[in-house]
C-alpha cells in the first residue's frame, strides 16, 4: 500500500461525484432522443428555480438533486475518506510498530519534470507529525462527512458538494504528506481553493459569494508570501524538500549574512500562515467565511485547513528556531490575534461567528504556543480544538438546522428541552472549549500557557493575554450556551417548533463530545504524568520530530522545567479564571440578552468596536480596499482597455493592415506566395552566406 | 537477396500498411461503393495490428543501440517508430473522425480511407529513411494523397480552392526542395544522409573548400521541409487549405503530416550537424543552421499568433495557431542539444494529442452549428459539457498553461532555451503564448460567457467520448509526464547514435 | 559539334519550359512540356545515356498521360478559354522577383559550374562500364533501390487513386453537405459563365 492511496482516495472521491453531478444535471435541451420539447421545459424550471427560489436552498425539498437520487451517492461521498481513515489507522499502526526516531514511511517519488536544470519531484513522507494530522483529517472528517449527509439532505448541489468536500480533504492530506515544499504549495492551494468553492457554495444568495471571494484575496495575500518564501528557501537551500532544509539550517546558517535571509524566509512563510490561520492582520476573512454550510465551517475553518499555518511552522521547526526574533514575532502576533478574536467573540449575536471568533482565538493560542517553541504544545492543542471546534461547529449547525436556518442567539433560547442530545454534546464541546478542569482544551492551554511563562522575556507577556484570552473564552462560550439552550424560547414555538437533528447528524455530535472530554489524555501535564506515571502520549510521539528545532533553540539542553508547586499554581490559577468567567458568562445571560442590549446602550462606542473585530476589517476597507479599488479602476480603464488591449487589437489590427497594405504581395493567390517562397528562400541563403 | 529476405520483419509494419491499403482498395471494389463505413471499419482493424506490430518493434529496440538498418536505407530505430505509432494513432483518430462525421456521405467514399493509408505510408518512409531518395518518393506519396483528400468534397468550392493551392504549392515547394537535394548530391556524390555526413566528400569537408553551394543546397532543402512544416515565409498555403479542406482532413494535415515534416526535418539536421564529436567545421555550421532555426522560429510564432488573432474561422484560427507552434518545436531544434531536441519531441507528442482533440471539436460544433464560425458557438457551452470541457483543456494546453501536456512541453522548451544561449527566443516564445491566450479563449468566451443559445445539441456520443478521451491523455500526460519523456528522451537518444 | 547541340537543346528545353507557365492554352502548355521532355531526352543521348533517353520518352509520356488526366477532369476546356480572357495582372513586384530570382540562379550555378563534383567509387566504375548497359541499371533497380522502386509504384498508385476521385463525376448530391451546395449553385443569381470564372479565381489561377 503506497501512501498515494490517501490523498488518492478522496480525489477519486471528488472525481466519482463530480462526474455524478456532472452527468445527471438536467439537460437544457437534447435533441439527441427527440425530447427536445420536453427536455426545454425543465430548462424552464430550472431557470425559473434559480431566480424565485434563490435564496431558500435549505428546503428546498421539490428540487431535483442532480445525482443524490443515485444509489452510488452515498458510497462515493462516504466511502473514500472511510477507507481513508482505515488507511491512516493501519499506517500509523505501521509507524509505531517502527523503532523510535526511525518513524518514518516514505512513498514512491513522482517525476513530474526532469526538464534541463531542475528537477520536480514529488513524495510523500509519513512521519509521526503528518501522522497525527493525517489520523485528525480523516477521524474529523469521515464523522463531518456523515454529518454532512445528513445536514445536506435537502440540498439540491449536494453531491457538487461532496465533490468539493472530498476534494478538500484529499488537497488536505496532500498539505500534511508532502515531503517537500512544492507539494505542499499544491495542497496549500488546493484547500484554498476548495475553502473559496464552499465558502460562496450557496452563492446565489450572494453574500456567500463575496465572502468566498473575500477570502480568497485575503489567503492571496498570505499566499504571495509563502510563495517569496519558498523562493528563499530554494536559493538558500537549492532544495525545497523539507527535511532537507531541517538539516541543512544549522550549516547554511554559518554562512556570512544567511541569517537575516533565513529569519525573512521565516518571517515570509509566516505570513503565508498568517493568511491561512488567519492570525492578524490577516483574520478578516475567517468569520466572514461562515457563509459556508455549517459542516464546512467544522471541517475547514475550525478543525483542518485553518491549522495549515500552524503545521507548517510545526514541519519547518528547525528554521524558525533558528531565528529566534521570527519566533517572538509569531507569539505576539498569536497573543494579539487570541486577545482580538476572544474580544470579539463576547458581544457576537449570530452563533457561528461567536464561533468563528473564537476560532480565530484559539489559532492563537497555537500561535503563542510555537512563538515559545512549545511546538508539541502546539499541535496537542491543534488536535483538541479540532475534537471541541469541530464538536461546537457541528452542534450550532444542528441548532440551526433544527431552527430552520436561524442563527441569531437572540431568537433562539431554551433549547435544551427540544434538542437534548445536541445539548448534552454542545455542552461537552463548550465546557471543553472554556478551559473547565480536567476536559481537553484544559489540559491543552494549561500547557501552552506554561510554556509561555517559562519562556521568560516575551513569553510573560503573552501569557498574560493569553490568560486574558482564556477568561473571555470562558464567558462568551458560556453566553452561547445561556442563550441558545436556557432561558425562554424567543422564537415561534408553534410557527416553526424546533425539533431534533436526524441520527446521521447526532452520532458524530457524541464520538466528538467523547473526544473533546477525553481528548486532554493525550497530553497531561508533567506534574500529573510524574504523580501517575504515564506518559505525555503526544509529547513522546512527537519528541523526535521536534527534537532538533529544540536541539537548535536551546544550544546548552534542554530548559529546566517548571518546579512543582508553580505548576501547580498555574493550573489552578487556569483552572480558576475558567470557572470563574464561565460562571459569570452564563449567570449573565441565564435568562435572555437584554445584557447585551444595556451594554451597547451604556458603551456603543466599546461595544460596536469589540462587535467588528477591533475595527480592523473597516479600516482595511477604507485604507486598503477603497485605494485599491480607485487604482484597479484606473488600471483597468487607462492600462487595461488602453494599453493592453489597445496593444493586443491593435496588434491584431496593425496585423490586418499590414495583410491589406501588402495586398499586393500577399493576395491569396498562388502566384505571390510562389514569390515568397522564393524570396523566403533567397533571403535565408542570403543571410546564410553574407551575415 | 538473402539479406533483403532477412530484413523483411523489420518492415513489417510498412508491409501491413500496404497489404491493408490494397485490401481496402480491393474491399471497396468488391462493395461497388455501397457502404463505405465497413471499408472504415477495416482501416480501423488494420491500424490496430500496424500499431501492435510497432508497439513489438519498439519493444525489441529496447536498447538505443539496437537500431539497425535495412535496405541500405530506412532506419529502424526508436525515433522512426515513435512518429510511426503517432502516426498510426492520429491516422486512427482520423478515421474515426470521417466515420463520424455526419455531414459526411455514407457511400462511395472508400477511397477516403485509401488515401488515407496512403499517406501514412508516405509518413512511415519519410520519418524512417536516411536517404534522400526515399525520403522524397515517401514525401510525394503523402503530398498527392493529402491534396486530393484536401479536395474530396468537390462540390465545395472551398474545398476545392485548398486543393488546387495545395497542389500547386506543394509542387513548388517540392522542386524547390528537389533541386537542393540534387545540389547536395552534386556536391557530396550521394543521397545517402550518413554518408553525406561522413567520407571524404562528406558536406563537412565541401563546406570547408567553398560554403555557398552547401549554404544554397541546404536552404533549398529547408525550404522544402519549411513548406511541410508551414514554417514563415513558406506558411502561406496553411490557413486556406485548412480552411477548405474536410476537417477530418485538416486534422490529419494539422498534426501527422506536420510531424512527419519535423521529424523528416530533425532526422535531416540530426544526421548531418548533430553529429558526435563533431569536428570544427561541422560544428561551424552546425552553430550556424541553429541560428537559422532560431530566427526562423522567433518569425514563425509570432507572425502566427498575430494573425491568428483576428481570425473568425476556428479552422483558420487553429491553422495560424499550428503555424505558431511550429516555431515553438524549431525553438527546440534551434537549441541544437540534446535536451532541446528532446523538448521538440515532447512538445510534438504534446501537440498531437491537443491538436486532435481541438480539430474533433471543430468537427463535433461544425455538425452541429453547420459552420466553423467562433461566433456560432455563443452560448452553447453548457449544452455539451461532454465536448466543451475537453475544448477548454485544449486551449489551456494550447496556450501552454498547467497542468496540462501542452505546459509540460512549453516548460521544457523554455528550459532548453534558457539553458542554451537562447534567452532571447525562450522570451519570445512567452510572450507568444501570452498573445495566444487572447485569441484561444475567445472560443472559451463564446461557449461560456454568452447568452444561453436556444439551439438543442443533437448528441455524438462516439465522437465526444473520442473528445473526452484526448482530454483524459492531455492532463494525464500533463501530469505524469515520465514515459512520455522517456519515449521522447530514447527518441532522440536513437538519432544520433542512429545506424550506419 | 555536341557541345553545340548540347546547348542549343539546352536553351531549347528551357524555352519549352517558359512556354509551359506562359502559354495561355492549356494543349499548348502541354506540348511545350512535352517538349521540354523530348529536349533532356536527348541531351541524355548525347551524354551515352540511351536507355534513360528512351525511360524519358517512354515513362514521360505516361506521366503526361497522368497530368492529362488531371488537367482534363478538374477543368472543363470550354471554360478556360473565359480564363485566357482574364488578363494576368504582372505587377512590378513579380517583374523585379523574377530578375532577382534568375540573376541568384544563375549566380548559384555560376558558382557550382566553378566546382568539381566528386567522383564516388561506383560512379567510376559504372562509368567504365558505360550507361547503355541494362543489367546494371536493372540490378540495381531491383537490389540497391528495390525499396525506392516499391515505393514508387505506391506512389503512382495512390495518385491513381488521387486522380480518380478527383475526376470522378460527382453523382447526384446525396449528403446534406452536397444537397446545401446544390441549393447553394442554384440560389445563384448570376450567369453560369462569370460562375466558372469565379470558381477559377477564387482557386488562385488569376
Amino acid at each position: 500500500m503506497s501512501l498515494w492511496y490517501l490523498p488518492g482516495l478522496p480525489l477519486l472521491g471528488a472525481l466519482a461525484c463530480g462526474l455524478l453531478y456532472l452527468f445527471s444535471l438536467p439537460r437544457r435541451s437534447g435533441g439527441a432522443h427527440g425530447h427536445a420539447e420536453h427536455a426545454h421545459g425543465s430548462g424552464a424550471t430550472d431557470h425559473g428555480h434559480a431566480d424565485g427560489h434563490g435564496d431558500d436552498h435549505g428546503h428546498g425539498a421539490h428540487a431535483v438533486a442532480p445525482g443524490a437520487s443515485n444509489p452510488l451517492f452515498g458510497i462515493f461521498a462516504i466511502g473514500p475518506i472511510a477507507c481513508a481513515l482505515a488507511l491512516a489507522i493501519a499506517f500509523t499502526t505501521r509507524l509505531i510498530g517502527l523503532a523510535d526516531g526511525q518513524r518514518v514511511i516514505e512513498s514512491a517519488p513522482w517525476h513530474w519534470f526532469d526538464a534541463g536544470s531542475y528537477q520536480i519531484v514529488v513524495s510523500l513522507l509519513l512521519d509521526p507529525l503528518s501522522s497525527t494530522l493525517v489520523l485528525v483529517i480523516t477521524g474529523v472528517g469521515s464523522l463531518i462527512f456523515l454529518y454532512a449527509l445528513g445536514y445536506m439532505a435537502h440540498d439540491e448541489g449536494r453531491v457538487k458538494f461532496f465533490a468539493y468536500l472530498n476534494l478538500f480533504v484529499a488537497a488536505m492530506l496532500t498539505l500534511v504528506l508532502s515531503s517537500n515544499l512544492l507539494g505542499l504549495f499544491v495542497g496549500w492551494e488546493g484547500v484554498g481553493l476548495c475553502s473559496y468553492l464552499l465558502i460562496g457554495f450557496w452563492h446565489r444568495k450572494g453574500w456567500p459569494a463575496e465572502a468566498g471571494q473575500k477570502a480568497f484575496v485575503v489567503n492571496r495575500i498570505g499566499d504571495a508570501c509563502f510563495v517569496l518564501g519558498s523562493f528563499l528557501l530554494l536559493r538558500l537551500f537549492g532544495t525545497l524538500d523539507l527535511s532537507d532544509i531541517g538539516a541543512a539550517v544549522v550549516s547554511v546558517r554559518e554562512r556570512p549574512g544567511a541569517a537575516f535571509e533565513l529569519a525573512l524566509a521565516a518571517l515570509l512563510l509566516f505570513g503565508g500562515c498568517c493568511g491561512k490561520s488567519a492570525q492578524f492582520p490577516l483574520f478578516t476573512w475567517l468569520p466572514d467565511a461562515m457563509a459556508g454550510p455549517t459542516p464546512v465551517s467544522a471541517l475547514i475553518h475550525a478543525a483542518t485547513m485553518v491549522t495549515a499555518g500552524v503545521y507548517l511552522v510545526a514541519r519547518l521547526a528547525p528554521l524558525f528556531a533558528a531565528s529566534p526574533a521570527v519566533l517572538n514575532v509569531i507569539g505576539v502576533v498569536g497573543a494579539l490575534t487570541a486577545l482580538i478574536g476572544a474580544s470579539t467573540g463576547l458581544v457576537q449575536r449570530d452563533i457561528k461567528r461567536v464561533l468563528a471568533y473564537s476560532t480565530v482565538s484559539q489559532l492563537g493560542y497555537m500561535f503563542i504556543a510555537l512563538g515559545c517553541g512549545a511546538f508539541t504544545a502546539a499541535v496537542f492543542h491543534l488536535v483538541t480544538h479540532a475534537f471541541f471546534k469541530a464538536l461546537l461547529f457541528l452542534g450550532a449547525g444542528s441548532v440551526i438546522h433544527g431552527m430552520h436556518e436561524e442563527q441569531d442567539m437572540h431568537r433562539m433560547g431554551g433549547l435544551r428541552g427540544p434538542m437534548p442530545r445536541t445539548f448534552v454534546t454542545f455542552l461537552c464541546g463548550a465546557a471543553a472549549l472554556s478551559g473547565l478542569p480536567l476536559l481537553s482544551g484544559f489540559f491543552s492551554k494549561d500547557e501552552i500557557l506554561a510554556h509561555a511563562w517559562a519562556h521568560g522575556g516575551i513569553g510573560v507577556l503573552t501569557w498574560l493575554i493569553g490568560l486574558a484570552a482564556a477568561a473571555m473564552t470562558a464567558f462568551y462560550t458560556w453566553r452561547m450556551v445561556a442563550l441558545t439552550f436556557f432561558g425562554n424560547a424567543r422564537y415561534d414555538e408553534r410557527a416553526h417548533p424546533a425539533h431534533e437533528s436526524p441520527f446521521t447528524m447526532t452520532l458524530p455530535l457524541m464520538v466528538l463530545a467523547v473526544l473533546a472530554v477525553l481528548g486532554g489524555l493525550l497530553g497531561l501535564p508533567p506534574v500529573i504524568t510524574h504523580a501517575l506515571h504515564v506518559p505525555h502520549v503526544l509529547g513522546d510521539w512527537l519528541a523526535p520530530v521536534f527534537a532538533p528545532a529544540l536541539a537548535l533553540l536551546h544550544p546548552g539542553g534542554p530548559p529546566p522545567h517548571l518546579s512543582a508547586p508553580i505548576e501547580w499554581a498555574l493550573l489552578g490559577l487556569g483552572a480558576l479564571v475558567a470557572l470563574l468567567f464561565a460562571h459569570a458568562g452564563f449567570h449573565a445571560y441565564a435568562n435572555g440578552p437584554e445584557l447585551d442590549g444595556r451594554l451597547s446602550a451604556a458603551r456603543p462606542a466599546a461595544t460596536g468596536f469589540l462587535g467588528e473585530a477591533w475595527k480592523v476589517d473597516a479600516s482595511y476597507v477604507r485604507r486598503v480596499v477603497q485605494p485599491i479599488q480607485r487604482l484597479a479602476h484606473l488600471i483597468a480603464t487607462a492600462c487595461d482597455l488602453g494599453a493592453i488591449d489597445g496593444a493586443v487589437n491593435g496588434a491584431g489590427t496593425l496585423f490586418t493592415r499590414v495583410a491589406r497594405a501588402s495586398r499586393a504581395w500577399v493576395d491569396g493567390s498562388l502566384k505571390s506566395y510562389s514569390l515568397w517562397v522564393g524570396a523566403g528562400a533567397a533571403l535565408l541563403a542570403l543571410w546564410w552566406m553574407f551575415v | 537477396m538473402s539479406n533483403y529476405l532477412q530484413s523483411l520483419p523489420s518492415i513489417a509494419p510498412e508491409i501491413a500498411m500496404t497489404v491493408l491499403l490494397c485490401a481496402v482498395l480491393v474491399v471497396d471494389l468488391l462493395l461497388k461503393g455501397r457502404d463505405s463505413r465497413k471499408v472504415g471499419y477495416l482501416t480501423l482493424g488494420g491500424l490496430g495490428v500496424v500499431a501492435w506490430l510497432l508497439l513489438g518493434q519498439w519493444g525489441e529496440l529496447g536498447s538505443a543501440g539496437a537500431a539497425k538498418r535495412v535496405f541500405g536505407m530506412i532506419d529502424i530505430d526508436r525515433f522512426s517508430t515513435f512518429f510511426k505509432l503517432f502516426t498510426v494513432g492520429s491516422l486512427a483518430a482520423v478515421v474515426l473522425f470521417v466515420l463520424l462525421d455526419r455531414r459526411e456521405r455514407r457511400h462511395g467514399i472508400g477511397e477516403y480511407y485509401l488515401l488515407l493509408l496512403g499517406a501514412g505510408l508516405g509518413i512511415f518512409f519519410m520519418v524512417s529513411t536516411s536517404n534522400l531518395l526515399l525520403l522524397m518518393l515517401g514525401l510525394e506519396l503523402l503530398s498527392l494523397a493529402s491534396y486530393s483528400l484536401a479536395g474530396f468534397h468537390k462540390g465545395d468550392k472551398r474545398s476545392a480552392e485548398a486543393a488546387m493551392k495545395y497542389v500547386v504549392f506543394g509542387g513548388l515547394s517540392a522542386g524547390v526542395m528537389l533541386y537542393g537535394i540534387s545540389l547536395l548530391y552534386g556536391i557530396t556524390g550521394t543521397i545517402d544522409l550518413t554518408e553525406m555526413a561522413s567520407g571524404p566528400h562528406s558536406l563537412a569537408a565541401q563546406f570547408s573548400s567553398g560554403p555557398v553551394p552547401v549554404a544554397v543546397a541546404i536552404v533549398l532543402v529547408l525550404a522544402g521541409f519549411a513548406y511541410k512544416v508551414s514554417v514563415v515565409p513558406f506558411h502561406f498555403w496553411t490557413p486556406d487549405v485548412y480552411e477548405g479542406a474536410p476537417t477530418p482532413v485538416t486534422s490529419f494535415l494539422a498534426v501527422a503530416s506536420k510531424a512527419a515534416g519535423f521529424a523528416a526535418l530533425l532526422r535531416f539536421v540530426g544526421k548531418l550537424f548533430l553529429v558526435d564529436g563533431a569536428d570544427g567545421a561541422v560544428q561551424q555550421y552546425g552553430a550556424r543552421i541553429g541560428a537559422l532555426l532560431a530566427i526562423l522560429s522567433a518569425l514563425t510564432m509570432t507572425l502566427g499568433n498575430l494573425a491568428a488573432l483576428r481570425q473568425s474561422s476556428m479552422k483558420r484560427m487553429l491553422a495560424y495557431s499550428s503555424i505558431a507552434h511550429a516555431g515553438y518545436v524549431l525553438m527546440g531544434m534551434a537549441t541544437m542539444e540534446s535536451s532541446g531536441w528532446n523538448a521538440a519531441m515532447f512538445y510534438l507528442a504534446a501537440y498531437y494529442l491537443m491538436n486532435l482533440g481541438a480539430f474533433g471539436f471543430v468537427l463535433y460544433f461544425e455538425s452541429v452549428t453547420g459552420s466553423d464560425d467562433i461566433a456560432s458557438l455563443k452560448g452553447l457551452g453548457a449544452k455539451a459539457l461532454w465536448v466543451t470541457v475537453p475544448m477548454v483543456v485544449f486551449l489551456v494546453s494550447l496556450t501552454g498553461l498547467p497542468p496540462t501536456v501542452g505546459f509540460t512541453g512549453k516548460y521544457m522548451l523554455f528550459v532548453a532555451g534558457v539553458d542554451n544561449g537562447l534567452l532571447w527566443l525562450s522570451l519570445v516564445m512567452a510572450l507568444n503564448s501570452v498573445v495566444s491566450l487572447f485569441y484561444y479563449f475567445r472560443i472559451v468566451k463564446a461557449l461560456f460567457l454568452a447568452e444561453p443559445a436556444e439551439r438543442s445539441m443533437p448528441g455524438q456520443s462516439a465522437l465526444a467520448g473520442s473528445i473526452f478521451v484526448l482530454a483524459v491523455l492531455t492532463v494525464l500526460f500533463g501530469l505524469y509526464i515520465a514515459p512520455l519523456q522517456a519515449w521522447c528522451d530514447a527518441s532522440v537518444e536513437s538519432l544520433r547514435l542512429g545506424a550506419g | 559539334m555536341a557541345e553545340t547541340l548540347f546547348y542549343a537543346l539546352a536553351l531549347a528545353a528551357v524555352g519549352f519550359a517558359v512556354g509551359v507557365i506562359s502559354a495561355r492554352s492549356p494543349m499548348l502548355s502541354v506540348l511545350s512540356l512535352l517538349g521540354a521532355f523530348v529536349c533532356l531526352a536527348l541531351v541524355y543521348l548525347l551524354a551515352g545515356f540511351q536507355f534513360l533517353a528512351g525511360a524519358q520518352v517512354l515513362v514521360y509520356a505516361g506521366a503526361i498521360m497522368v497530368l492529362f488526366l488531371f488537367v482534363v477532369m478538374l477543368l472543363n476546356l470550354a471554360d478556360l478559354s473565359k480564363v485566357a480572357e482574364h488578363p494576368t495582372r504582372v505587377l512590378g513586384v513579380h517583374r523585379v522577383a523574377l530578375a532577382g530570382g534568375s540573376a541568384a540562379l544563375l549566380g548559384v550555378l555560376a558558382l557550382l559550374a566553378s566546382r568539381r563534383i566528386p567522383d564516388t567509387a561506383a560512379d567510376t566504375a559504372m562509368l567504365a562500364r558505360g550507361f547503355d548497359e541494362l543489367e546494371p541499371i536493372a540490378v540495381a533497380l531491383f537490389s540497391r533501390y528495390l525499396l525506392p522502386f516499391e515505393a514508387a509504384s505506391l506512389l503512382l498508385l495512390a495518385t491513381m487513386v488521387a486522380v480518380l476521385v478527383l475526376a470522378k463525376r460527382a453523382r447526384a448530391p446525396q449528403g446534406p453537405r452536397e444537397q446545401a451546395q446544390a441549393v447553394d449553385a442554384h440560389g445563384d443569381a448570376r450567369g453560369d459563365a462569370s460562375d466558372a470564372a469565379r470558381e477559377l479565381e477564387g482557386a488562385g489561377l488569376r
